[in-house]
């Protein structure tokens, strides 16, 4: 791997200073938010407009980040989903939270035990994966009634040798029980900029290819959702040796 | 015989981890734990009675699998049941 450059420390300065300042200032804000003379749903809804926007500003804004977008359908992510992405890398995570303001990400539990971060997943009444899918689909319906979408990494963590993992079976469970399209994301680059256990963002080109949504009567896949996740998982393999 | 019955058992459980579970191969030895090293989580497990009725064909309860820690624990309780 080539040295570090200049533009490379600059660029992960940048990014880890405004995600700390970033999550701070909700810290600081969040106790005050109670007494914003708005409705309780309008103000999860500007908060999650705050999330969609500092995510969007640290990816276009990053020097060493080319985006390359492939968006065949004209995707416009208006109608909610259960979305997936195969995951390598951390900044899969602001790949997967710049597509609408209305987004609830499945976090593992670690996220909600941090002090800072957990405030965030709990106040953008994001799911821990630990509570287990079948105890969220209630909570899931509620929000996907909303027009919220749920980001899922159907991998449970990010993968360390860019191979898409085995799918666990939770998100292809909400979108059967709930009757919700199935929207795949490929995320090709993002281990080439930020590789599991690395720090510096590398210069590199990250391509985003939104797939064809799966709708709920499609049995292409199968008709239940144990074969959907594993045959999801081989097209999206196919899908992502393409790019 | 009773040696190469277990061999079956072992050999059978290997290729429902690794085919219809898609677990990775080096993850699937006798100490690996189910929830810690391969990951399976409760759909899985509900997908995993399934298999071992259908592969077995024995009567699992969901109450039988919690006290399977590790792969080796998922061998012995399946010779168990199937040696009565």
């Amino acid at each position: 791997m080539k040295n570090v450059s200049v533009l490379e420390i600059i660029a992960t300065f940048l990014a880890y200073t405004l995600f700390v300042l970033g999550s701070s200032l909700a810290i600081v804000l969040l106790p005050l938010f109670k007494f914003i003379p708005l409705k309780e749903d309008r103000k999860k809804g500007l908060f999650h407009g705050a999330i969609y926007h500092f995510f969007r500003f640290l990816v276009y804004l990053c020097p060493v980040l080319d985006l390359n977008i492939i968006n065949p359908t004209k995707e416009t992510f208006e109608k909610p989903a259960i979305i997936i992405a195969n995951h390598q890398s951390m900044l899969d995570i602001f790949m997967v939270l710049m597509h609408t303001p209305k987004t609830i990400i499945m976090t593992k539990g670690w996220v909600w035990n941090n002090t800072i971060l957990g405030s965030v997943a709990r106040y953008a009444d994001y799911y821990c994966a630990d509570e287990g899918y079948e105890n969220l689909k209630d909570k899931a319906s509620g929000k996907i009634a909303q027009g919220y979408s749920i980001v899922i990494f159907p991998e449970g963590k990010r993968s360390y040798t860019g191979e898409i993992d085995r799918f666990h079976k939770g998100a292809f469970y909400l979108a059967e029980e709930l009757k919700t399209d199935i929207l795949p994301i490929i995320i090709h680059g993002t281990k080439q900029s930020v590789p599991r256990g690395k720090r510096i963002i590398r210069k590199s080109l990250v391509t985003l290819k939104y797939l064809p949504r799966i709708r709920p009567e499609d049995n292409s896949f199968g008709d239940n959702y144990t074969d959907r996740s594993k045959n999801i998982r081989h097209y999206m393999i196919k899908e992502y040796e393409k790019i | 015989m009773a040696v190469a019955r277990k061999e079956q058992i072992i050999a059978k459980i290997n290729k429902i981890l690794l085919e219809d579970f898609e677990i990775k191969k080096e993850l699937i030895r006798p100490e690996s734990e189910l929830i810690k090293d391969i990951e399976i989580d409760s759909l899985d497990f509900v997908d995993f009675i399934v298999a071992i009725e259908r592969n077995f064909g024995l009567k699992v309860d969901s109450e039988d699998l919690a006290n399977i820690k590790t792969v080796n624990d998922l061998y012995e309780f399946i010779s168990k049941k199937k040696n009565g």
